[in-house]
């Protein structure tokens, strides 16, 4: 039998075991998009060193770059730098596209990827390892704006034709039902690959660490609070006067972040796996005055909720008044919904 | 002819494997520590994933910072010159505990620009070599407006004390001072 055949028999079985989670979809595109536009908005007060001419950037040379290089660099063409204010606004706009609209999605999410990899890549001396995950992932959920799930609430809301027109956001030729499988699918492997990048930094960082004598020697945590830039007073202390303190964390740090790639895939210890590295994350954010690094790897961990815990999360934040005068004010013949509001 | 819906599912679910297998083991090849299959394809992996998923996870890896690096300048007016001075005391001062604050960003910026000039000539980056120059500048500029003609940074380090030895005072001579050439205000 063939392997084409093989899946074919196989796919419903397939699709019962991995199947699409439209809560944990909706739940992490609106984590990470908000959290994305925020750490830009915490930019603003000081834009001076960020952005504009007069600010702390060097010249990247684009000539002989390919065109999707320049695309990512626009602010850096002769003439650009100071409109980065544009590139702020139109970040803006398509986050706020992308959750009221209807449709539009997936051109709402290259619009806001490509406005922030532009205002990102114009401060690049600036950035961290929460903006290079945010990059990635943010690359990656392009394929999950398309994902039917919405078009579920969109037709409750602004009827058939609102939600044929949303599944195929994209512009192409697509039917529907294609567009809907496609989306579905990719969906599927974008979240994947959002998990399997986590997984990723993990085994890298572990890997690296376990080769340095500082943290097989126990004691690596105490330098880190000790260097200037990460030094943060009460831990400082705490590190100094309890050796057996810094023992333990230098050890579970190495060894958290070595099992990590393999005990995530596991549901018996995926909950552990994710509470201990939201605590670890959280350190790090206001341990070591990486805030930015820190919360987005705490909000990377939404991607491996299941579908019912998402739901319950959604639930808490539903803002159902909020969402349904915007709604009637967008159709007023639209029934009132919410964010878990699926069939 | 009606194609039908599971061959479609079928070609979604086959051409996303390959493209995402792709991508997983281009990145892994580049990020896993040097091992002999890495080494052979490191061409296709630079080109790959360098230019649009580039990343580094080696987070205080494979060892922590074991020293604190700092910039020292000082300015020239028409008066003559001011006292050295470490921007990094006064960027440190004003990290108010508000998480959300640009602030810190400046602070890890002004540490990595230091440290960068402590390096040997060839390996410094370069770009950040041309920015502590505008950084100073503009500091010197904010402080004694306009007038200003010239400037002048010293990098200084001193190395964090030895675990066994974290009680102990540092020595004097423990800080080491690269002094640059002055350079021309514009």
């Amino acid at each position: 039998m063939s392997w084409r055949k093989l899946t074919l028999k196989h796919l419903p079985k397939i699709e019962q075991v991995w199947p699409s989670r439209p809560h944990t979809v909706r739940l992490f595109q609106f984590a990470i998009y908000t959290w994305a536009l925020i750490s830009k908005l915490m930019f603003l007060p000081g834009w001076f060193y960020f952005w504009g001419q007069g600010s702390l950037h060097v010249q990247v040379e684009l000539a002989g770059r390919s065109w999707v290089w320049k695309l990512l660099n626009i602010l850096d063409l002769q003439g650009f730098a100071d409109y980065w204010w544009i590139a702020f606004l139109i970040l803006i706009t398509s986050y706020l596209l992308f959750f009221l609209l209807p449709y539009g999605k997936v051109g709402s999410a290259i619009i806001f990827y490509l406005s922030l990899m532009n205002l990102d890549n114009y401060s690049r001396t600036f950035l961290d390892g929460g903006s290079n995950l945010l990059h990635l992932v943010l690359f990656y959920m392009i394929f999950l704006a398309g994902f039917p799930h919405n078009s579920v609430k969109v037709r409750q809301s602004f009827g058939a034709r609102a939600a044929k027109a949303q599944v195929s956001a994209f512009g192409t030729s697509a039917g529907p039902r294609v567009g809907c499988h496609f989306w579905r699918i990719s969906s599927r492997w974008a979240l994947l690959m959002i998990q399997l990048q986590v997984a990723v930094v993990y085994a890298v960082a572990g890997l690296t660490k376990i080769r340095g004598n500082l943290w097989t020697g126990g004691v690596a945590l105490y330098y880190v609070e000790n260097a200037d830039p990460f030094r943060n007073e009460f831990l400082q202390q705490l590190i100094l006067k309890a050796p057996i303190l810094t023992v333990i964390l230098t050890y579970s740090i190495v060894l958290f972040q070595i099992s990590f790639p393999w005990m995530v895939w596991f549901s018996r210890t995926r909950r552990y796996y994710v509470f201990a590295g939201t605590l670890l994350h959280l350190g790090i954010a206001f341990g070591t005055n990486l805030f930015m690094f820190g919360v987005t790897m705490c909000l990377m961990y939404l991607s491996f909720c299941e579908d019912g815990e998402a739901k319950a999360i959604l639930k808490q934040f539903e803002f159902k008044p909020l969402i349904n005068w915007l709604a009637v004010r967008l159709n007023p013949n639209t029934r009132k919904v919410g964010l878990t509001s699926t069939s | 002819m009606r194609i039908k819906v599971q061959e479609i599912k079928y070609f979604f679910l086959f051409a996303g494997g390959l493209v995402c297998g792709f991508h997983a083991l281009m990145t892994l090849l580049l990020l896993l520590p040097p091992n002999p299959f890495s080494q052979q394809f490191k061409g296709v992996t630079g080109a790959y994933v360098k230019s649009f998923f580039a990343q580094d996870w080696r987070l205080f890896a494979p060892e922590p910072p074991t020293k604190n690096f700092y910039l020292w300048h000082r300015c020239r007016t028409q008066e003559g010159w001011s006292g050295w001075q470490d921007m990094g005391e006064q960027l440190r001062r004003q990290m108010t505990g508000n998480p959300f604050s640009y602030r810190p960003k400046l602070y890890l910026f002004y540490g990595s620009m230091a440290g960068n000039l402590t390096l040997a000539p060839d390996k410094r980056n370069p770009r950040l070599v041309r920015l502590a120059d505008k950084f100073v500048s503009v500091a010197c500029v904010s402080q004694f407006g306009p007038s200003v003609l010239a400037a002048q940074i010293r990098s200084v380090w001193r190395p964090i004390p030895s675990y066994e030895s974290r009680f102990q005072e540092a020595a004097p001579e423990s800080t080491h001072v690269v002094e640059y050439p002055v350079f021309a205000v514009k």
